[in-house]
């Protein structure tokens, strides 16, 4: 297939390469309706602003492995699936391109003996003896592993779909409408724009904590860095406005957001410790200056009608408002950390941070538990995936695997690399990709929150009632099987049937083409099937691992401020202390007579669907290779349940930042003093 | 009127070859002493036969016999003649009269023939035979045999069983695998069971010193129980070993299949040119297949036996192989799993009849006869009439325009 250009396979590695490279630039891109809570800063805010980036990665990985698997798809099914989506232009045209001569076409009878039947003597050219015995000699031996080398995509089709996705080349109307949604939904999972949203309305709802201005004696300026011809232009402000606006006490307090914020951040008087990354956001401190410069030259007006007085106090909001995000980002972004434990150089400095301890104190409130959720998901994910492909590659060089595929395939004697590829497409296919399913349909079903305040995620290891369980359990089954089978049957075909331009997938129709979807569903559906209860599983874990922890914190924050707490928290906290090694041995334990039980039998599935065609008996080999399946599954099953156990106990889930919250509530406690 | 006349010189034309379609006996001017004895033979198709329902003959060559010597102006007698009196006619110039018995051991008469109306193979060790011949005999004032000239080229090759070496072994040891009791040479080919490994080679399963190695096995003895046990009419003896491998122990460890010796038995007709070259071939074979070699009495027990499965190749001269495997697929309703792609290309067998030179002067008359036959194209029409539906080969075609011989008139316009 390489016709001199550039190799297929080259092409397609530069291709994903592509994509890759252009997914961080492309998943920047704004996805999200703007809400008018947005709208006035939405030119300077990209996503990766709006959430850390640890917060994001996630995120960014669904998005860009989403991609990947899409582009594949795309180009191993190019001559089917482009000219649906309306890409004709991109194929080399299918057929032939010259007509061949006529010499070539017609295998005209180099001799009178090999097409006409002839009566009489023809000679052999060799000796009798030696033409006769010469057909007895073995026949080439016949490899069922692949010689072709090629890949059999065309290096323009793969080239030219990478250009088209990362929007080099003129778009394809419906890939672009996919990417969209891929964007919005990874958008959606890293809680883009939402959270950003949520935090500066928990922000603008703590504001009094910024209050200086008293009708009274006392003067806390100083103590928000506020000089004395600002408080007096507050105080000026309010006589001036008393006259006008009824909603007068909220004016005043957005103007001193206002004040507080600019003092402390464009003017650079609070000492911060993220200085650097705090460029990032020039652009919006700039435009929130311009405004507020606008806001005081328009209030030194001394002819204000009413009209301006209410139009001046919407701006102020507006701009309070946006004040609020900007500081909400500060602390994503960990411009600004609170909680440093670094003694501050001046009194003063050191009272204006608690103050600002105090007032982004409404964040951390919170903030713990969505924290280690996201950090659980993370690891459950990451560390399955690693065990799986580490398990897997293991297999595939050494003997058992070795064993195994040899023994399916009936050779003696098989490549290592060759092992290596077809075990890992297959692991990452099912195990892999069932696992990424289930997580992200937790995540996104566990941040996005009901009509009735509940979440949407039922637990799963404590859940509340079977109707709200099972249809959840069962969902989640079905669609981590139900993908990772569809990914599998497109590889399987693409790699036997789809290869060579006269292979037998083009010249199906559709009657066969559904049979043979069907026979593979049903040879391959089995080995989903186990990756998907696995998938599950790991789910479960998940879900006691949670609760343990979230509710070993909420007790512990109870007791701190002295609320009783309720004997499910109690014994949860207990639980969650007392966990062991043990306990993820249980874990092993369950994980193992999962896959002893469902491996064999999902193996006998297979094997029917493989005799359906020509009906045999269950025979020695089939026993053997079920045997390698089950080894193979419960191992694996052992090392992800005891290695997510331990890691989702061990990695100090609330132990840690349990100590510095004590150590930041008595220095609050102080600062109020 | 025109194409009155034109039919009218048509089958004057054809007169001749329609006497001859008839058997006739002419009795017409003898100007010898006796008739001509023509020896016919009844059994090889396209070449010469006799047909069972009408009891006449057909065939190319006689075709060609008949018309030379009608144009050789001999009345002539006619005697079958099968393949064993054939043989004995070749090797001892004469035969005896009673076809079931033996040339030696003969009670009946022994006869002999001034011409040979079958498709002999001219070869050196023929004529040779021949000239000891004549010096042998002492008594019964026996004649030398001359051939005459060359009247076709045949192909030297096989016919093959339709279906791979594979389907034909297990379709033989279906029986086979039950005999190696009667015949405990088979048991190498046969009956040759995998040993369950022990523990210990259990585990060490993949080292490949275990796998199994292919049976170096002594062809000769086996061919010869091979050959004896399917024409045994020893009774099966029962069969009370499952000989396939029961589910457990589960195999966990790829093992190579047990190596199945392969092997085929070709079949050839006795005593025809081929059939020592078909067994030096045998002998010269790879020793990854066992070759056994049959002969056979007849093509029609050889045909019996290809088109059963029982032999693998059917050796011999391919147009009497394929009129053969035609009347058996005709005779009976069986098909016959036949592939004849590698009988294109063949050794060489020139055809030619035997004269005998008693009959002072005939063999000059006979060739005489054949070669105005070439000459003015009627053995031309005669080939197109018997192989209509089959070209000549190159080699055949330049043969019949080489004994197309000048007629040496001065004036061939005339």
């Amino acid at each position: 297939m390489s016709t001199g250009g550039m190799h297929d396979i080259v092409a397609l590695i530069f291709g994903v390469g592509i994509i890759i490279a252009f997914s961080h630039e492309r998943f920047n891109r704004i996805s999200y309706e703007t809400g008018k809570r947005l709208d006035r800063l939405v030119l300077f805010l990209t996503p990766d602003k709006l959430r850390a980036r640890r917060q994001v990665t996630y995120a960014y990985f669904i998005y860009t492995l989403s991609l990947i698997i899409l582009y594949l798809i795309l180009c191993a099914y190019a001559e089917v699936l482009l000219p649906l989506i309306g890409g004709q232009s991109l194929l080399p045209e299918i057929g032939a391109s010259t007509l061949p001569t006529e010499a070539s076409t017609s295998t005209a009878p180099l001799s009178d003996a090999s097409s006409e039947p002839t009566t009489g003597f023809a000679p052999m050219g060799t000796s009798a003896v030696e033409f006769w015995i010469e057909s007895l000699k073995p026949a080439v031996s016949s490899e069922p592993a692949d010689t072709n080398s090629g890949i059999n995509i065309a290096p323009e089709v793969s080239m030219g779909l990478a250009l088209i996705m990362v929007g080099l080349a003129p778009s394809i109307k419906s890939l672009v409408r996919v990417d969209e949604w891929l964007r919005m939904f990874a958008h959606r999972v890293a809680g883009i724009p939402t959270w950003v949203i949520d935090t500066s309305d928990a922000l603008r709802s703590n504001a009094k904590v910024l209050r200086f201005f008293t009708d009274g004696e006392k003067d806390f300026s100083s103590e928000y860095l506020i000089s004395e011809p600002e408080r007096k232009r507050v105080m000026d402000l309010h006589v001036k406005a008393k006259p006008f606006l009824g909603n007068l006490d909220d004016f005043i307090l957005n103007v001193e957001v206002i004040l507080v914020a600019s003092a402390w951040f464009l003017d650079e008087k609070l000492r911060i410790t993220g200085a650097g990354d705090k460029n990032r956001f020039e652009e919006i401190e700039n435009e929130l200056r311009r405004r507020k410069n606008e806001l005081f030259s328009a209030a030194n007006n001394p002819d204000l009608t009413y009209e301006d007085w209410d139009a001046m106090a919407t701006a102020a909001d507006e701009l309070a408002s946006d004040f609020c995000v900007l500081i909400a980002l500060y602390d994503e972004q960990d411009v600004i950390q609170p909680y440093d434990q670094r003694p501050a150089p001046t009194e003063s400095q050191r009272r204006a941070r608690a103050r600002l301890r105090q007032f982004v104190d409404v964040l951390y409130k919170n903030k713990t538990e969505p924290l280690m959720q996201r950090r659980g998901n993370n690891l459950a994910l990451f560390w399955t995936l690693a065990i799986v492909l580490i398990w897997t590659i293991a297999w595939a060089v050494l003997w058992p695997g070795r064993a195994e595929f040899n023994l399916t395939w009936g050779l003696l004697n098989s490549d290592t690399y060759l092992r290596i590829r077809l075990y890992s497409v297959n692991a990452f296919n099912t195990y892999c990709i069932a696992t990424i399913v289930a997580i992200t349909i937790r995540w996104v079903r566990m941040t996005s929150v009901a009509e009735d305040g509940q979440r949407k995620w039922e637990n799963m290891r404590y859940p509340n009632h079977w109707t709200r369980w099972l249809p959840q359990a069962l969902s989640l089954f079905l669609i981590a099987f139900l993908v990772s089978t569809a990914l599998n049957i497109a590889v399987q075909i693409w790699l036997t049937e789809t290869r060579t331009t006269e292979a037998e997938a083009w010249r199906m129709t559709f009657e066969e083409f559904m049979t043979s979807i069907r026979w593979r569903f049903e040879y391959m559906g089995p080995i989903s099937f186990r990756a998907a209860c696995l998938a599950v599983l790991v789910i479960v874990l998940l879900d006691a691992r949670q609760r343990l922890w979230t509710d070993a914190g909420r007790c512990e924050q109870r007791q701190r401020k002295g609320h009783p707490s309720s004997d499910r928290l109690k014994s949860n906290d207990k639980t969650w202390r007392e966990l062991s090694f043990k306990d993820s041995l249980i874990w092993v334990a369950i994980g193992v007579l999962m896959m002893l039980i469902i491996t064999p039998v999902m193996r006998y599935l297979s094997f029917l669907a493989a005799s359906q065609d020509y009906p045999r008996p269950f025979d020695h080999i089939d026993a053997g290779l079920m045997i390698w399946a089950t080894l193979y599954t419960v191992i694996l099953a052992a090392l992800v349940m005891f290695c997510l156990s331990e890691v989702l106990t061990r990695r100090a889930f609330y132990r840690a930042p349990k100590e510095t919250a004590d150590g930041m509530s008595s220095d609050v406690v102080g600062a109020e003093k | 009127m025109k194409a009155i006349a034109q039919v009218a010189l048509l089958s004057l034309i054809c007169m001749p070859a329609l006497a001859a379609g008839q058997d006739t006996q002419p009795e017409t001017v003898v100007n010898e002493d006796r008739n001509v004895i023509m020896g016919a033979r009844t059994d090889v198709p396209p070449f010469i036969w006799r047909d069972k329902k009408s009891q006449k003959y057909r065939g190319f060559f006689w075709d060609i016999c008949v018309e030379a010597l009608v144009r050789s102006d001999r009345p002539f007698d006619t005697v079958p003649i099968s393949a064993g009196q054939r043989s004995d006619l070749l090797s001892k110039g004469s035969y005896c009269t009673n076809e079931d018995e033996n040339y030696d051991s003969c009670t009946a008469e022994i006869g002999t023939v001034d011409l040979l109306c079958d498709p002999t193979t001219v070869n050196l060790k023929r004529m040779q035979t021949f000239t000891e011949i004549d010096v042998d005999q002492t008594d019964e004032g026996l004649h030398r045999f001359v051939f005459s000239p060359i009247l076709y080229l045949a192909n030297g090759s096989y016919f093959q069983l339709g279906y791979p070496r594979r389907v034909y072994r297990e379709k033989l040891a279906k029986e086979l695998e039950r005999r190696c009791v009667q015949f405990p040479e088979l048991d190498p080919v046969f009956c040759d069971k995998r040993k369950n490994p022990t523990g210990l080679e259990w585990l060490r399963r993949p080292d490949k010193s275990l796998f199994g190695k292919k049976p170096s096995i002594n062809w000769k003895t086996a061919c010869d129980a091979i050959l004896s046990a399917m024409t045994t009419d020893l009774a099966l003896p029962d069969s009370t070993e499952d000989m396939k491998r029961k589910v457990w122990p589960p195999q966990i460890w790829p093992e190579p299949d047990p190596v199945e010796p392969e092997f085929e038995i070709w079949g050839y007709l006795d005593g025809s040119t081929i059939g020592p070259s078909v067994v030096k071939a045998a002998e010269l074979a790879p020793s990854s297949v066992g070759i056994c070699t049959k002969a056979f009495k007849s093509h029609t027990l050889a045909t019996e036996a290809f088109c059963n499965g029982e032999i693998y190749r059917y050796f011999g001269d391919v147009d009497l192989v394929r009129a053969a495997i035609d009347a058996y697929r005709d005779n009976t309703d069986n098909d016959c799993p036949a592939d004849e792609t590698r009988s294109s290309r063949g050794t060489y067998e020139p055809y030619a009849l035997v004269l005998s030179n008693e009959n002072s002067g005939f063999p000059e008359d006979f060739t005489l006869a054949l070669y105005s036959m070439f000459t003015d194209g009627t053995i031309a029409q005669m080939f197109n009439g018997r192989f209509g539906e089959r070209r000549q080969s190159q080699y055949l075609e330049t043969l019949f325009r080489i004994n197309s011989i000048p007629t040496g008139d001065v004036n061939p316009e005339e």
